[in-house]
This record gives C-alpha cells, structure tokens and sequence, in this order.
C-alpha cells in the first residue's frame, strides 16, 4: 500500500493530468455534442479510414445490415428492370406489328390476347375482339412473326383461337426454299414436327416452312418455323423433320386476325364429297337388294325343275 | 511562524493575482478579440497566462490553473464544457516539462520560452480545433488555417515577452 502510494506521489503530476484530461471528457461527453459535429465526423471518418485499413475481421452487424439493405435496393432494382423489359418486349413487338400491318395482303384485325383455356388437352386463346369487329370462324391469327392458330367460335366481343400447338392441329405447309409440301404437327414439346415427306425430298435445316396455299384453312405463306433437324431413320419411308416455331406461344400479347375465310364454295363442294363418302362407308344397302347366292342357287333349282316339267 | 504566515499570505495574494488575470484575459478574450481578428483567427492569451503560471509555480499547480481557467472560459464563452479545460491542461502538462525551479526569469529572456509558447499553442490548437471544427466543404483546409493562423497570432503576443530583456522597461 505504501508503494502504491509512495508511486502516485512520485507521478502525482501524471494522475492528475489523466484525471483532469478524464473530467475534461466527461464533461465535454455530457455537453452539447451537436456543436462539434465536425469532430465526430472527423473522428468516425479516421475510425473508417483505419478500420479498412489496418483491421482484417468485419465488423458483422454492420456487415448483416448493410447485406439486409443492399438485398432490398436489388429487390427494387431487379422490379423496376423486369418492368422496363416488359415495357421494352412490348414496345418492340408493337413496332413489328406496326411494320407488319401495310406489308400483308389480306385485311388484319389487331387484336389483344386477353386470356388462354385448355380444354382436353387442347391449347387455346382468348382474343378482345369478336363478330363486332369482322371476326368469323376459320380465320387465321398470327402474330409479326409467324403462324399462331385460328379463329374456331366468336362471340360479339371475344373470339377462341385453337393454337397449331394442338396435337390435332394439322397444318398443311410448304418448304420455302425446294416447294416440298407437307403437314405441320405439334411434337408435344417445343417444337413442330414437318410430316409426310419422303426421305428423298429436298430439306436441309434452316429451311424456313411456311403455310401452304393448299390448305382449305389456313391463308398461305404464313411463317410458321424453321427446319432445325432433319433425321432419317432406317426401315422408315418418311424422314423426321423438327421446325422450331418462330412464334413464342408462352407470350402472345398482340396478333393479327387475317380477315379472309374459306372459299364457301370450294368447302361445300368438298364437304358434299365426304358426306357422301361417309354415307357410302357407313350404310350399307337395304337387306331386300342385296344377293343372296342361296336364295339365288334355290331359285334356279326351282326354275330348273319347272323347265324340265315344262318338257314332259 | 512569521514565516509562514507569510507563506500563507503570499499563497493568497498570488491566487487573487491569477484570478484577477484570468478574468480579465478571459474578459478581454470574448469582449475584444474580434476586433483584431484576422478572417476569423483570434490569438488565445489565456494560453500565455497557463505557460506563465506553469513555468512560474510547477507543473501541478500549472495543471489545476490551466483546468480551472479552461472551464472558466468555457462558461463564460457559452463554448462546450471542458473543451478548453482539456487543451489548456494538456498545454500545462507540456510546458510543466520545460519547468525548472527559480529559473523563472532566465527562462523568460531566453529564446526557449519563444519555443515553448510556440509548441504550446501549437498544440492546443490542434488539439482545439480538432474538437470544434465546423463541418464545410474544406474541412482541412479550414482546420490548418485555423491552426497555424492563430498559433501565429498567439505568437505575436508572445513576443512581448522580448521587452522583458530590456532592463529599463522592468
């Protein structure tokens, strides 16, 4: 004890300088700290400058907050980018269509797709317009790039588009390039599938395949993919043909309903034939005309017998 | 018994003296000072009477003057509490290591007591206005102005003391 107090004696200059300098402190801690706001920041700038300089372990909580508030300004910021994209995709799909519109032939009706349905495994679309705005059944819907589907009920102010992404849906096409026609069917993937063309027919992939003007539905030279493999399988007549579709089905938002139907006359004619095709197939001739060879071998049994009757 | 009585008195006297002193260097400090400013930098006098005190009496006393007068100074200047109290004590301890006993005046006439005002005021302005610098756009530029220019100016003052080497003026 008398050495502890022995040295504060000897350095009594020094304590009472450290208590003094702690006092001075404390009171200036306990006084109005606005008024050296430039000591704080120079203080806390100094304390940064040294902490990214010289310590090497991060200050964690600082680390979790400044992790939590970058994670919400990349929420906001990846929001706003997916909805100037949206607005992009839009504003350059609408300006396609704009450039489309005076090149194509047949009058087209600008649509809004407003919903899809599936029914049976069936793809369809739901369209903004209807028989209010000229729209008929058997029409063909496209978009600026290519084939989409057609026109199969219409109400006044909605239309049904069954999509060529229908397993059912069989669209007759034509080989731009070499004129090889053929039918456009769905794979049920991704893709179309290029049927009923022989394996010595000319196709090459990147071929672009395109509504053919034989088809009763469909208005020719729509675009409706391009060739991208070509595979010819041993045993088999026909090679197999996969058209990627130049059409995005999982985004259509505007299309063109092309105002031209089926030629009534043309269709009538061919649906007489079938009808009566099918009638033939289907019923069979009344029982009283047809031949029986029984009946017939009794008959001239008994035509017979009469004959040699006649003679005695 | 007389002799310390005498002491005693003496103690006294020389405390009133330096209180009167701090007083009225801290009443000409805030009353006059801006009157001879020079964009905006003011000479600390107070920082004369702390060396004074301190290379006269010792370094404790020199210490508990200097926290005394700086909180003094702080009250009467409306200033934060304790931030002239700390830089004027850190000044005493300073100039308590260039204190020598009965060396007062020898000191006072020499060139080293030029030195140590220098180093004293030097060191409390930086010590001063690295608390109370004021956030603008040149926070660095204004800091070292405000350092040197009253550091100088501090020294102006100082340099009175070269009248004391004249025998006919004391």
């Amino acid at each position: 004890m008398q050495k502890l107090i022995y040295f504060i004696l000897k350095y009594k200059e020094h304590f009472v300088f450290l208590g003094l300098v702690f006092v001075s402190l404390s009171f200036i801690l306990l006084g109005d700290i606005n008024k050296i706001g430039g000591f704080r920041s120079i203080i806390v700038a100094t304390l940064g400058w040294i902490q990214k300089k010289v310590f090497l372990i991060p200050n964690v909580q600082a680390l979790k907050s400044e992790n939590s508030a970058l994670r919400e300004l990349n929420f906001n910021l990846s929001q706003k980018i997916i909805n100037a994209r949206i607005a992009e995709m839009e504003n350059q799909a609408l300006r396609k269509m704009l450039q489309l519109k005076p090149r194509l032939d047949t009058p087209a009706e600008v649509s809004q797709v407003v919903g899809s349905i599936s029914v049976d495994l069936r793809n369809f679309i739901i369209l903004d317009k209807g028989e209010k705005s000229g729209i008929l059944p058997m029409m063909t819907v496209r978009n600026d790039a290519g084939l989409v589907g057609l026109v199969v009920a219409c109400g006044s102010n909605y239309s049904l588009v069954e999509l060529i992404t229908n397993a059912n849906v069989k669209v007759p096409a034509l080989n731009l390039r070499s004129g090889v026609l053929g039918t456009i069917n769905w794979d049920g993937s991704g893709n179309l599938l290029f049927r009923d063309v022989p394996k010595f027919m000319d196709v090459a992939v990147g071929d672009t395949i395109v509504t053919s003007k034989f088809s009763l539905k469909y208005v020719p030279f729509v675009p409706i993919g391009v060739v991208v493999k070509k595979e010819d399988e041993e045993g088999e007549l026909f090679t197999k043909i996969v058209v990627k579709p130049f059409v995005n089905f999982s985004f259509l938002e505007e299309v063109f309903v092309l105002k031209k139907t089926v030629d009534t006359e043309l269709y009538q004619l061919i649906n007489d034939y079938i009808q009566k095709l099918q009638l033939l197939i289907k019923e069979p001739p009344p029982k009283s005309t047809r031949i029986n060879p029984r009946k017939l071998m009794d008959e001239k049994k008994k035509l017979d017998s009469l004959s040699k009757i006649m003679k005695k | 018994m007389i002799e310390q009585s005498f002491k005693i008195q003496n103690t006294y006297l020389k405390i009133i003296y330096y209180s009167l002193a701090a007083l009225l260097i801290s009443v000409l400090q805030l009353s006059f000072s801006y009157l001879i400013s020079i964009y905006g930098v003011t000479p600390d006098l107070l920082i004369l009477l702390v060396i004074w005190v301190t290379l006269f009496e010792g370094k404790l006393y020199g210490l508990i003057f200097a926290f005394i007068i700086g909180i003094l100074f702080d009250f009467l200047s409306l200033n934060v509490i304790g931030v002239n109290a700390l830089t004027k004590t850190m000044v005493a301890y300073l100039v308590g290591f260039f204190y020598q006993e009965k060396e007062f005046w020898n000191i006072l006439r020499s060139n080293k007591f030029f030195l140590i005002c220098f180093l004293a005021a030097l060191l409390h302005n930086i010590i001063y206005y690295f608390i109370m610098i004021e956030l603008t756009d040149s926070i660095f530029a204004t800091y070292f102005k405000f350092v040197l220019g009253s550091t100088i100016y501090t020294m102006v003052f100082a340099l009175l003391a070269f009248f004391l080497r004249i025998r006919k003026f004391w």
